[in-house]
């Protein structure tokens, strides 16, 4: 349960707001202690980390001067669709 | 009414007595059995280990984003766990769902340690390890 403190408690100011176990969170607010902000409440924003996009590496590998003529060739060679 | 089917682990949350500790994003507890060894001559495994259960022991730790004193959370924090790392003090500590019908694990555990991790243009964050002392106590949450 998401509770916001209306006295001092524990050493921590009223208006501070904090996740209690339910049972313990009800008598908080029957003692007067705290006022019930959200009962189903159990996980606190949490600042969200930016996501990065890694941009992609390109790692040049040495290759001898045939490679692209044959690619060339195999280019011209294809047979056209119709 | 119990929670069916697999648990989401965001709801399942360390408290320490009935405070969540706060920001965490992930909790963990872990229980093992230590074994002892009972191979002797008269053992007729072959030369096989045997084993028979020791001590029981337990330990959590949980890893969650650092907010200092001007944080405006009752939830406990990387600063009160500091107070009971030096101390020495015993916490009550909950691992729960928090959810009516579920699993409600109660131990009395001793902060063991406190990593603080402050990376560039990170969020600041820690580890805390604990090491149970007792029993860990599965109950149900009524």
């Amino acid at each position: 349960m998401k509770l916001r403190l209306l006295k001092e408690w524990n050493g921590k100011a009223p208006g501070k707001v904090g996740v209690f176990l339910s049972e313990y969170a009800e008598q908080m607010i029957k003692d007067g202690i705290a006022e019930l902000l959200d009962e189903d409440f159990v996980v606190e924003q949490m600042p969200q980390k930016e996501e990065t996009k890694q941009d992609p590496v390109y790692i040049p590998i040495p290759v001898p001067m045939s490679y692209f003529n044959d690619e060339q060739e195999e280019k011209i060679n294809k047979p056209k669709n119709k | 009414m119990a929670t069916t089917g697999i648990i989401n682990g965001t709801l399942m949350r360390l408290y320490k007595d009935s405070t969540a500790i706060g920001y965490a994003t992930s909790c963990q507890m872990n229980i093992s059995a230590a074994m002892r060894e009972i191979l002797t001559k008269d053992s007729a495994s072959g030369g096989w280990r045997e084993v028979k259960k020791g001590q029981l022991s337990g330990t959590l730790s949980t890893e969650a984003l650092y907010a200092g004193p001007g944080d405006s959370s009752t939830n406990y924090l990387f600063d009160d766990l500091f107070t009971d790392l030096i101390s020495g003090t015993a916490l009550t500590i909950k691992f729960t769902t928090d959810v009516q019908g579920d699993n409600v694990f109660t131990m009395s555990a001793i902060c063991t340690s406190l990593d603080l991790n402050a990376g560039v243009e990170e969020n600041v964050s820690y580890s805390a390890s604990f090491e149970v002392t007792g029993a860990i106590v599965k109950t149900t949450k009524a």
